[in-house]
């Protein structure tokens, strides 16, 4: 199952539940925080979506042990999640909040982490120091985390969530807060997670851009309900319309087009054309052609995970 | 060609042992040390551990040079009839120190993982809430008990050592050895459930220690004092509210005799059983609610 | 075109100690939206108090309205800000917190102007309740709501979308471009550029205390030449469109991807975008996907701050 020669892992691609959920329900009093929610996840890049509020953080805490339901069942790695503390050892979490100490220094904090997930010490010692290096983090591990930079720090909480080689991590809202360049090196690294790694991840996320360049598959909770479940692919497919945007001469194309049978119609800044029938790209470029209209983009029109949710909205 | 190898340094599974959570009850323990220590955290999260441990080291080498002193001048034996303080007397002078050493070290090893968040990444590991305290709690005793025994050994080599007759000293004084090793347990159980069970209740180390300060550095002489003031039994029962001489009670009984701190207070009246049960009831009662309070902790 | 702006900033700089937090910066925001990015530590934050007067600046004047914005109290009346983090009484209620915000800036009208603002926001159903109850995302879209009792001409507001949810973030953006339209001048400083793209007609860049660049993205990065523009193209053959691109002058390489798809590095994309056609109906290749891969503000911010 595993190539190590080429530093590069590939993993059988069986599709193991990592955790599921089967009606499961949390009431605090009157309030129903989820409410008969199933669902089930597996080897891969999985997002979990959903307004502020009770529903997908009771989830989470439900799964990582730390809140009993009211009734159904949560399993992780398919043992029950309230019951056993020994699966915590193939799981990794990363907070959203601050969570690191800031006297000692990065290699000694994930040393001892890895201790408690049940390493002996020697091989935690390696394999904090091998978890800080996949990670980008070099000669700093040495040094305070409290002199460490955001993204730093960001680093080490996700390292102190791989040490252990978990079966899979939960990562909550990993991208909060950083700039452009450090969400691209997280993702970079979620992606990392899992390509390389061969860690599934599960991380809830706020931002649709992020999810749609990570995740094979996205889970959203809305109002303690179980809204939506299932591939990234599903809701982001190619539709059979195409999007044409051109700097100039705009008019003249939309007529050469209509003039050569084509169904234009304006939208926002560009046109869209309908028909999956090839032949409408040759006409497009004659039409191109002819109007010397300068082609910045061409593509199929693709939905937007954001769309799921604009459908409230308007 | 001489052949050349590509090594491996990509990411690799784990395969090891995994040795569940007493392993994980270990690590708590011992950066609990570290963190009293202050080892592992820089040069300032030293100074305060090792000062306290160096004040109350200090204090038993003092005594045994006093001591050796007064065995020259006047004679041996001599140290006795001056009453100058030996091992009975230590824990009595000693207590202040000892429970403000507590105090400060003590919210070291429990506010800080509150504060800081690290308490999170604890609950979501092979690690109970009751795994965590029990390691927590097991470090500091060990640092207390450090600081307890540290000086009375001291004490104890500088008495025999400083004998014109070491073996002779050491035959007729070795009972001595376990009675100070079992009253600095009692003291170090008491001040390690003490301190804790307050750190356990703020995330700020600050609160925690200016609290307990307060609570045995302030306490102590205004109850003393209404103990003078109430005569006959109601003044007992108030001086057993002197927190910091519940333990060093318990000192007296097991050396037999009152010390120094203890011999104006009125509780010294009382009988032993009461006195070594209102130590336990003080030591017990604390660690149960410490216990519980992080039996169930959730994030 | 307006030549009046409404906020200018002139050879502004400001330092602490030997920190140049914020160095010789200058420009003018029109009405409309701009956005104000730039890493984190970059100097965004203590050019945003400047601009509101919130603090002073070490050397060169921030006026709006024609004004000097530091201690001009009817000045602030017609300005709302909304600064990162907050801390907000947990334990008053939403309502309260917007009145409160109101009465500090002198609204007439008071309970009327509260009503519409919690409107604007759509938390009329939470305004009774203590905001400790409020989740994240409500409590910044009841703080925006303060911001906006006043209905202020201006709209300062720093990372206003911090823990927002996807549904949150549509709401906010629809209720931002109406008040831009409303003649409002919106400053907003985000990290998360899809949607600042979305949402601004210009944009500031902040790179080290410096203006690295200001204006509509598109024209910053065609004023970034020393970078060839990246296009991906998909066609039914690519080899031979790779071959006939190649010649192109303005074209200075092609790559040919292992999906069969090419890339054409050009810095003249104006000429590619008129010869890619042609070239393709010359060959009779057809196009079927044409895509610039960094045009996006995403990638002119990582330009820019590379460097």
């Amino acid at each position: 199952m595993l190539e190590a020669s080429t530093g590069v892992r590939v993993t059988a691609t069986e599709q193991r539940v990592l955790l599921s959920v089967d009606h499961l329900t949390k009431k605090y009093g009157d309030v129903t925080a989820l409410d008969d929610v199933s669902f089930s996840i597996t080897d891969g890049i999985t997002a979990i979506l959903g307004e502020n509020g009770a529903g997908k953080s009771t989830a989470i805490k439900i799964l990582l042990g730390l809140l009993q339901p009211t009734s159904g069942t949560a399993t992780i790695l398919g043992h029950d999640a309230s019951s056993s503390v020994e699966t915590r050892a193939r799981v990794g979490y990363m907070p959203e909040h601050d969570c690191l100490p800031s006297l000692i220094s990065a290699a000694e904090f994930l040393t001892h982490m890895a201790e408690v997930s049940g390493l002996p010490p020697s091989m935690a010692r390696t394999r904090a120091a091998d978890t800080l290096r996949h990670a980008g983090l070099f000669e700093e591990r040495y040094r305070a985390i409290g002199g460490y930079s955001t993204g730093m720090k960001q680093r080490v909480k996700l390292c102190q969530a791989l040490v252990h080689d978990p079966a899979f991590v939960f990562l909550d809202e990993p991208t909060a807060g950083l700039d452009p360049a450090g969400r691209e090196e997280m993702l970079a690294l979620i992606r990392k997670t899992h390509r390389e790694f061969g860690i599934s991840v599960l991380f809830s996320s706020h931002l649709m851009a992020d999810v749609e360049r990570t995740c094979d598959r996205i889970i959203v909770i809305q109002g303690g309900h179980l809204v939506h479940s299932g591939e990234v692919s599903q809701f982001t497919k190619d539709t059979e319309t195409v999007f044409i945007e051109v700097d100039a001469n705009r008019e003249e194309l939309v007529t050469a087009l209509r003039e050569r049978g084509v169904v234009v119609t304006p939208d926002g800044g560009g046109l869209t054309i309908e028909g999956p029938d090839v032949s409408v790209y040759d006409h497009v470029r004659d039409a191109l052609v002819q109007t010397q209209a300068p082609l910045r983009r061409m593509a199929p029109r693709r939905r937007a995970l954001t769309e799921l949710f604009e459908r409230g909205e308007k | 060609m001489t052949s050349g190898t590509v090594f491996d340094i990509g990411y690799q599974n784990y395969h090891g042992v995994r040795e569940g959570r007493s392993r994980g009850r270990l690590a708590v323990y011992k950066d609990g040390l570290r963190a009293a220590l202050g080892l592992g955290r820089g040069g300032r999260a030293k100074i305060l551990p090792w000062f306290f441990i160096g004040v109350l080291s200090a204090i038993g080498l003092v005594m045994a040079l006093v001591a050796g002193a007064a065995e020259r001048l006047g004679g041996p034996g001599s140290a006795e009839r001056a009453h100058i303080p030996t091992h009975s007397d230590f824990y009595g002078i000693a207590s202040i120190i000892l429970f403000v050493f507590a105090a400060v070290v003590g919210p070291e090893l429990l506010c800080r993982d509150k504060r800081d968040g690290v308490i999170n990444l604890y609950l979501v590991r092979p690690l109970t809430g009751a795994d965590y305290i029990l390691g927590r709690w097991l470090a500091l005793l060990t640092v207390m008990v450090l600081a307890a025994w540290l000086p009375q050994i001291i004490l104890f080599l500088g008495l025999s050592g400083g004998d014109p007759l070491p073996m002779e000293y050491l035959k007729a004084h070795w009972w001595d050895v376990p009675r100070f090793l079992t009253a600095g347990l009692v003291m170090s159980l008491y001040a390690t459930t003490i301190a804790l069970l307050t750190a356990s209740f703020t995330s700020r180390r600050a609160y925690a220690s200016v609290f307990l300060v307060g609570l045995f550095v302030i306490t102590t002489p205004f109850t003393a004092g209404l103990a003078q003031e109430m005569k006959g039994s109601a003044g007992e029962w108030m001086s057993m509210f002197n927190l910091t001489n519940i333990p060093v009670h318990v000192n007296d009984i097991i050396f037999g005799e009152i010390s120094e701190i203890t011999s104006e207070a009125p509780a010294r009246k009382l009988a032993s059983w009461i006195l070594a049960s209102w130590c336990a009831a003080w030591t017990i009662i604390p660690a149960t609610i410490l216990w519980a309070r992080y039996r169930r902790l959730a994030p | 075109m307006s030549a009046v702006p409404v906020i200018r900033v002139d050879a502004v700089s400001r330092w602490f100690g030997s920190v140049v937090a914020v160095s010789d910066v200058s420009f003018d925001v029109m009405p409309g939206i701009t956005g104000l990015l730039g890493p984190n530590g970059a100097g965004k934050t203590t050019l945003l108090r400047m601009m509101t007067g919130l603090a002073a600046t070490s050397a060169g004047t921030v006026t709006v309205f024609g004004e000097s914005v530091r201690d001009n109290t009817p000045l602030y009346k017609r300005i709302g800000v909304m600064s990162e983090h907050e801390t907000v009484y947990g334990f008053m209620k939403g309502r309260e917190f917007v009145r409160m915000m109101g009465k500090l800036r002198g609204v007439e009208n008071l309970d009327a102007a509260v009503d519409k603002a919690i409107a604007l926001v759509d938390l009329a159903d939470a305004q009774h309740r203590s905001m400790q109850t409020y989740s994240r995302g409500m409590r910044q879209r009841m703080r925006l709501a303060g911001t906006l009792v006043h209905d202020p001409e201006v709209l300062i507001l720093d990372e206003p979308l911090n823990g927002a949810d996807p549904r949150q973030r549509l709401h906010f953006k629809h209720l931002l471009l109406q008040l831009a339209a409303e003649g409002r001048t919106i400053v907003i400083s985000s990290h998360i550029l899809e949607e600042v793209e979305e949402l601004a007609d210009n944009v500031l860049l902040i790179v080290n205390g410096k203006l690295a660049a200001s204006g509509g993205f598109r024209a910053i990065r065609a004023a970034l030449n020393q970078r060839p523009y990246h296009v991906r193209v998909i066609c039914d053959a690519p080899r031979k469109l790779a071959g006939a691109v190649v010649n192109l002058p303005s074209v200075d390489a092609v790559h040919v991807d292992p999906d069969g798809g090419i890339i054409v590095l050009s810095r003249n994309v104006l000429d590619l975008q008129v010869e890619l056609p042609r070239l393709a109906q010359k060959e009779s290749v057809s196009l079927r996907r044409v895509e610039p891969l960094d045009d996006s503000l995403e990638s002119v911010f990582g330009y820019l701050v590379e460097n």
